[in-house]
């Protein structure tokens, strides 16, 4: 058995999902000439070692993430005081349940929002070795990749001395030329997702036609639609995480999402009730219908504008650049 | 090496000097440091050499070749293109690959956590409506602290507190057991 080998825990730590079931830890440490990076689930922990004598560069950038997630958390904590409000004041049965449960819902949102704002910027931070490029996962704060990046670098320094700037430079110079002010191209455009905002078009419509003759709409119709809205915004929030979005259209998604799933919460709770002989169809008061109503349809109606106004519409693959030159001037036959 | 993309505007970033910097475009902090591994060129395997004299050691796994070193964990000759330097140790490709020496050469990929299914054991049987499992399920944390009491669990330092917090509540549980079957037992005898 190989001796223990003493480790010094790094700054930060992580939490990643990596195919939606499982729940994983990310703590980073520092032996004597390598860097442990362990990924730890309940019952088990893989390791990744990084040699810091391979080491050959390490970077960290801010992110969005963080102020996507303080945008969502407080869209939801907003909508779901709406709702605390219009349930507090609604005289169906089973309203009180609906004010405590939107209040524990707009109390856990807060928290998380004010946690999120106390832990400051996200960033994402890198190690590149002679094996390639390696994303520290429990590097996810400004202040730790600071912190970490600061003891990588006395502890990569101390094995390998200190690089020659200029040598640097001259390297990098053969391998590219320098990019500076300009827009790194995509690979491949990812696709648009503009036309399925109008699905929110679609409920408002129905809402409104409920609002004006209650008693002849199915309301199994909302009920499918609400699924088939929520389904297609939960698949904007997955498709939307490995591309390259710009922030408000990722705030925008989070906040449809959270607002969605909100809603259907809400009717998840109107069914038990109903199903509890707490509550009645028809029994809602007409002032309430008209409230929910008409928040839902000017809800809708925002979300919809909004996510097909500002959608990334990706160009088509640039065809090859025309030399103004080599275009022979128009003949002055008039 | 790719250019260095800032990670909010997707903006190739200008070659940063060690300190963090903001992006031009959208502001964003970025640090950026360069060690001289970068400037080290790949390094080239060394050439096994052909076997000079009779009675030479040969390597292993290349009779033909000399051996230059014998393998740290398993003892086997080996030649100069099946040496694997592991820091300062000299291990052999069968056993770099074989997961039992994994824990001999200290590079394990993967370690389990007994300590945690033990103390998950013992804290499921408290669970209301459930305390009935813990007939089947307080040996069984019994088991698991008594054979991984020694067992080094993490690579990473790890204290035994799930440990002994697994044994406090599984013994607690068994007294509990044991003083219920008592009372039972007797008052079916009364």
């Amino acid at each position: 058995m190989a001796d223990p080998i003493e480790y010094t825990r790094l700054p930060g730590a992580g939490n990643t999902s990596t195919d939606g079931r499982f729940l994983y830890r990310h703590r980073a440490y520092l032996g004597a000439d390598h860097i442990l990076m362990v990924r730890r689930s309940r019952y088990g922990e893989t390791y990744r070692r990084l040699y810091l004598d391979d080491i050959q560069s390490a970077f960290y950038c801010e992110t969005d993430d963080a102020r996507v997630f303080s945008a969502g958390t407080l869209a939801g904590a907003i909508s779901g005081a709406g709702l605390a409000a219009v349930f507090a004041q609604s005289p169906i049965n089973g309203a009180l349940v609906g004010t405590v449960i939107s209040i524990m819902g707009v109390t856990v949102l807060t928290v998380a929002f004010v946690l999120n704002v106390v832990q400051g910027m996200s960033v994402r931070c890198w190690i590149r070795t002679t094996g390639g490029e390696t994303l520290v996962p429990s590097v996810g704060r400004l202040r730790a990749a600071r912190r970490f990046i600061t003891t990588i670098n006395d502890a990569v320094s101390m094995r390998q001395g200190v690089a020659d700037r200029d040598a640097v430079e001259q390297h990098l110079a053969g391998l590219h030329t320098p990019l500076s002010g300009e827009s790194a191209s995509m690979a491949s455009p990812p696709p648009s997702y503009r036309w399925i905002w109008l699905l929110f078009l679609f409920e408002a419509v129905y809402v409104a036609l409920t609002m004006a003759a209650p008693n002849d709409v199915p309301p199994g119709l909302w009920i499918l639609i609400t699924i088939v809205t929520w389904g297609v915004t939960l698949m904007l929030v997955f498709r939307s995480g490995n591309q390259r979005l710009y922030f408000p259209y990722r705030a925008l998604i989070s906040a449809a999402s959270f607002y969605v799933t909100a809603r259907a919460l809400y009717w998840a709770l109107y069914w038990f009730l109903l199903t509890m002989d707490q509550i009645i169809v028809f029994e809602i008061a007409r002032q309430d219908l008209m409230l929910l109503g008409g928040a839902t349809i000017v809800a809708n109606v925002i979300f919809a504008t909004l996510g097909f106004v500002i959608s990334p519409t990706y160009p088509k693959r640039a065809t090859a650049a025309v030399d103004p030159e080599s275009v022979p001037p128009k003949s002055d036959e008039s | 090496m790719d250019a260095v993309v800032c990670q909010r505007c997707h903006t190739a970033l200008p070659a940063l000097g060690g300190d963090e910097e903001r992006c031009v475009q959208c502001g964003a902090h970025a640090r950026l440091l360069l060690f001289p591994a970068l400037l080290k060129p790949p390094e080239r395997g060394r050439a096994a050499e052909a076997l000079l004299v009779d009675g030479q050691s040969s390597c292993f796994y290349h009779p033909e070749k000399a051996a230059v070193i014998p393998c740290e964990t398993c003892g086997r000759f080996l030649c100069a293109l099946c040496d694997i330097e592991l820091g300062d140790r000299h291990v052999c490709p069968g056993c770099l690959a074989s997961d039992e020496s994994d824990a001999r050469t200290g590079l394990d990929s993967q370690r389990a956590l007994p300590d945690a299914v033990a103390l998950d054991l013992a804290i499921v049987a408290i669970i209301p409506f459930f305390w009935w499992i813990s007939v089947f399920t307080a040996p069984m944390v019994l088991f698991l602290c008594v054979q991984y009491w020694n067992a080094e669990t993490s690579v990473v330092q790890r204290g035994r507190w799930r440990l002994v917090l697994a044994l406090l509540i599984a013994g607690s549980e068994l007294v509990l057991i044991v003083t219920f079957l008592f009372f039972l037992v007797l008052g079916m005898v009364a």
